[in-house]
């Protein structure tokens, strides 16, 4: 400790000793003692005058007490004030230091509010996303149910079947439920419209316990006896039914009448966009439907169970399916998941990756703040010294320091809340389809509470350096060199390490960036094995009384295919029941005369010209033909994947194959078998980064079960808009009362990669801020310091360096900081790198390509920053410095 | 004898006390005794009373105090005027001299019998 420091710590001791209490007791113990004195003087004997001093006093005790509060709140008072005045002071000397170097201020103050404005949105996000509890009672009781395969795998699906017995033998759950969306047209006071409807049994309302704007859920009763009721939500009420509250409500589903019961409460609405609540009568049918998993589930938990006790409760029930069922292939276990979890999924990473990448740009923000308190710091050595000297406590300095950094940053936290207001306004309305519940989001007191507190830590944070620097100011040495030194590291350090610093934050960014960068690119060159371009899909669910038989539904493909296929442009029009990048189902797969326990495959009904639209290659065989049908023998196409995996070295043409249980309708133990006529090209169903898997494809002629819900897949010339909106009109004008809604292929694609997309844009966008603000850093710091060394410099330069010596000496000590800056930067990849792992596709995280890249940019722009400073240097000219010093 | 003494109007103390210290800086004891000097017994002054004015008056910075020794040696608290107990002792002794004068004016009025 120094001097200073002693001095100041006994001043601190001295005063404390000051106890006002004390004090007071000493003074009126010595007029006691003095009074005592005087009486004796005056012949009165000890006792007596001590009486006669204590009567002549009054009250002592009570007047000690009242003085002693009255005096402590003086002081109090007067320390608040004199703490106020000087905090005034400061704040005023902060300002007109903002004034006096406004560019570099401006800059400080830009940079720190865009960290602490995009740290607060992201907050914000999080916030509203993933902090906020469901806005269900009792949420934290909420689970989602899966099913576990044989390998242990979660499966978010499930049969209903399984979850008729886990209802009825759990121990842990107050109620559960299964929930499916579909999509229906719906007509209510001559209005007509296709929206989302969930079906329910009545145990879902139980389970979520959703608020109700009006009426009441449908009871176990109804559902059970059938009736003609529904829920709907407060939305779909006041748009469609105008609010009204009759006992009567009724709407049209699909054509067929239902009655209003009760109305959810809007942002109530579970699952997503749900609007409708469709009753669900349950039977068991046993066998091969509990592998029909079709259903979501949800189930709430007794109070005090937790997630772990249901686990294992659901494991007993699930494990008891498959003793009386071994068929039941999705009952090894039931996987059980916070709701909230399950609701938030992906976007949790998506969040914190972004939470990661705001606070290293808040970081670099404060690092350049710092910086530039250095500057000043180093700038007004001599007028802190002279402070000092003038008996300025340290503590007094170092205060006004602190003051001054948090003017600063509370400057640019005011602009960050600002800023943050306006991300979210942007992010509720941008992320929508993205991240669920986002759209709740925005600036509450709770978020502005986190903005000031990152404001103020980061004051508090760039207030360090500046104070580490003045705390090591010596009055004496910064009074001779009047301000200037030519010590070259010392001084020099603190702004060093910031830029070092900046340095290998922005090399984290950045190779993350490049990380998913390549992540990206590696998954887009993993071939579909179909064509997206131009193909535009329309899903078609044929649920009126108007098609409950093969005839119409048949009649009505055909037509549908017939009209399609004469748009002009139009290439081909096939049919199927679960269109690529959806959902799909799997079955299970026996081939005659092999025994393959445990045989999967892709399952789908497909019809039409479905390869050729699809641009799916034939490779061996044919394609199904009109004469496939119920008339004809059974046939199936497979996937190469599926005749290289089971028929490795043997044709599988003319192999019978088949999938139990994927008909129910068709009771034969095993279904049908089917002979194999034709293998096409492998498909990444489910997008770039997912891997092929074998694929069955069966005729929905012959499959019936399937033929209700069909999807047509149309490709043409030019497709995209164009070609959907003539679908739309074509399908419309064959039956108008049947919804069908239209997309396109490789906006579904596209969509698919979104989050992807979106994790490049925010390390990128923010990679880039990095490197400009980490060069910004380098220019300044190297800026002043040749400014601080102009003396230096021009005397060597009189000395005979020449110029471009003096360049040299200036690069290498910018480059020497750079590259510390790369090697700490290259540690904080490696653990940006172990975050992001999951994110990254085919590409490892120490991708030495990504790395070099990324160093090398980061050094050339580097390099670029610290260049301008250095030519500066080399231009000093001798005379001029000579002559001022 | 408590019968006989005047009571001390409010405000007045502090004034006294102001005066008492225009002489030179004083302890509470030695400002006691010099008033109950001044007063001949015709007034009395409880000490505690004494040390409530001193704090108020200090609180108001019109005095100061500071430790010193007493000249037998012992520490006590000195107080003295500071420039704003002068001026407010000048204008306070003015007030006062007025109001004496006026109240005994009205006190010397004999009203005739009518």
């Amino acid at each position: 400790m120094s001097w200073l420091g002693l001095r100041s710590a006994f001043e601190l001791a001295v005063r404390r000793l000051r106890d006002p209490d004390r004090e007071l007791k000493a003074e009126l113990d010595a007029h006691v003692a003095l009074r005592v004195e005087h009486l004796i003087e005056q012949g009165r004997s000890p006792e007596q005058a001590r009486r006669e001093a204590l009567e002549r006093f009054g009250d002592f005790e009570g007047t000690r007490h009242t003085l002693a509060v009255s005096t402590r709140q003086r002081e109090g008072r007067i320390r608040r004030l004199e703490w106020f005045g000087s905090l005034r002071q400061d704040v005023t000397l902060a300002l007109r230091q903002v004034a006096r170097a406004p560019g570099f201020s401006l800059v400080s103050i830009l940079t720190l509010g865009l960290g602490v404005g995009l740290t607060t949105a992201v907050f914000a996000a999080i916030d509203g996303v993933l902090l906020r509890p469901l806005p269900f009672a009792e949420p934290e009781r909420l689970v989602g149910l899966q099913s576990v395969d044989s390998a242990g795998n979660p499966i978010v699906v499930v049969s209903a079947d399984n979850w008729d017995d886990w209802r009825r033998d759990n121990r842990t759950f107050s109620a559960m439920a299964i929930y499916a969306t579909i999509r229906v047209g719906t007509a209510a006071e001559g209005s007509a419209n296709r929206t989302t409807a969930a079906m329910v049994p009545a145990e879902f309302f139980p389970t979520l316990q959703p608020k109700m704007a009006w009426g009441r859920p449908f009871s176990s009763a109804e559902v059970r006896e059938g009736a003609p009721v529904l829920v709907v939500g407060e939305g779909y009420w006041r748009r469609s039914l105008g609010g009204r509250t009759d006992a009567d409500l009724r709407v049209l589903v699909n054509g067929r009448p239902a009655t209003v019961v009760g109305v959810v409460a809007s942002g109530q609405e579970f699952p997503g966009d749900a609007e409708l609540w469709i009753p669900y009568r349950h039977q068991q049918q046993g066998g091969g439907a509990r592998n029909n998993i079709n259903w979501f589930s949800v189930g709430r938990l007794n109070a005090d169970v937790t997630v772990e006790q249901a686990r294992s409760d659901l494991g007993r029930v699930a494990r008891s399916i498959r003793t009386t069922e071994p068929v039941a292939l999705y009952s090894y276990g039931v996987n059980v998941v916070p709701l909230r979890d399950l609701l938030v999924g992906d976007s949790a990473s998506t969040l914190e990756l972004l939470m990661g990448a705001v606070i290293l740009v808040l970081l670099i923000g404060c690092a350049n703040l710092a910086s530039a308190g250095l500057a000043r710091g180093a700038a007004r050595r001599g007028e802190m010294a002279v402070r000092m000297a003038l008996g300025a406590g340290r503590s007094r300095v170092l205060r006004q320091i602190v003051v001054e950094q948090m003017v600063f940053a509370l400057l640019g936290g005011l602009l960050g809340c600002g800023l943050a207001w306006a991300l979210t306004r942007f992010l509720s309305v941008a992320a929508e389809s993205e991240i669920p519940r986002i759209e709740n989001i925005g600036v509450d007191p709770r978020v502005l509470g986190f903005g000031l507190v990152v404001a103020v830590l980061s004051g508090l944070l760039t207030a360090l350096f500046p104070g580490w620097q003045a705390s090591r100011t010596s009055p004496q040495a910064a009074m001779v060199d009047g301000g200037r030194s030519s010590k070259r590291w010392g001084r020099g350090l603190p702004g060093h390490m910031l830029v070092g610093f900046e340095i290998a934050m922005a090399l984290m960014l950045v190779a993350g960036a490049g990380l998913l960068i390549q992540s990206l690119r590696t998954a887009l060159d993993q071939p579909l094995g179909f064509e997206t371009k131009g193909v535009v899909t329309a899903p078609v669910l044929l649920a009126t009384p108007d098609y409950n038989r093969r005839a119409p539904i048949f009649g009505y493909w055909d037509r549908i295919a017939a009209t399609l296929g004469t748009i002009p442009g139009v290439e081909s029009v096939g049919f199927t029941n679960s269109a690529p990048l959806g959902m799909a189902a799997t079955a299970f797969i026996e081939i005659a005369g092999k025994d393959l326990p445990g045989a999967g495959a892709g399952f789908q009904t497909i019809g039409g010209a479905y390869f050729e639209a699809l641009g799916i290659p034939l490779l061996a065989g044919r394609t199904f033909a009109a004469n496939d049908d119920t008339s004809g023998a059974r046939v199936a196409i497979i996937s190469r994947l599926l005749a290289d995996r089971y028929f490795a070295g043997e044709d599988p043409l003319g192999a019978q194959i088949r999938t139990p249980g994927m008909e129910p309708t068709i009771s034969t133990s095993g279904g049908p078998w089917a002979t194999i006529v034709g293998v096409v090209g492998d498909v990444r169903r489910w997008g770039h980064e997912t891997e092929p898997r074998p694929e069955i494809y069966l005729s929905y002629r012959q499959a019936t079960y399937w033929a209700q819900s069909l999807t047509a897949i149309v490709r043409g010339r030019p497709g995209g808009a164009t070609l959907a909106n003539e679908v739309r009109a074509r399908a419309a004008a064959i039956d108008r009362s049947i919804p069908v809604e239209v997309d396109q292929l490789d906006a579904q694609a596209d969509r698919l990669m979104a989050p992807r997309r979106f994790s490049v844009l925010v390390l990128g966008t923010f990679g880039f801020l990095a490197l400009g603000l980490a060069a910004i850093g380098v220019y300044g710091v190297l800026s002043f310091a040749v400014a601080q060394r102009k003396q230096e410099l021009g005397i060597r330069s009189a000395l005979g360096a020449s110029r471009h010596q003096l360049l040299r000496q200036v690069l290498v000590s910018g480059g020497w900081v750079i590259a510390i800056g790369l090697l700490a930067g290259h540690l904080g990849a490696a653990l940006l790198a172990a975050v992001i792992r999951a994110q990254l596709f085919g590409v490892g995280p120490r991708d030495p390509t990504v790395l070099v890249v990324a160093t090398v940019t980061i050094a050339g722009i580097g390099a670029l920053a610290a260049w301008l400073p250095a030519r500066r240097a080399a231009a000093t000219d001798p005379m001029v410095i000579l002559r001022r010093g | 004898m408590a019968d006989e003494t005047l009571p001390l109007l409010k405000g007045t103390l502090d004034l006294l006390v102001l005066k008492a210290l225009s002489w030179g800086p004083q302890h509470g004891f030695a400002l006691a005794l010099w008033l109950e000097e001044r007063a001949d017994g015709e007034m009395k002054v409880d000490d505690s009373a004494l040390y409530h004015a001193l704090h108020r008056l200090e609180g108001r910075e019109l005095i100061e105090g500071s430790w010193a020794q007493t000249e037998k040696g012992r520490r006590a608290r000195y107080y003295k005027l500071t420039a704003a107990g002068a001026k407010q002792l000048r204008h306070e002794a003015a007030t006062w001299q007025r109001y004496a004068r006026v109240v005994e004016g009205i006190l010397a009025f004999s009203p005739r019998k009518g």
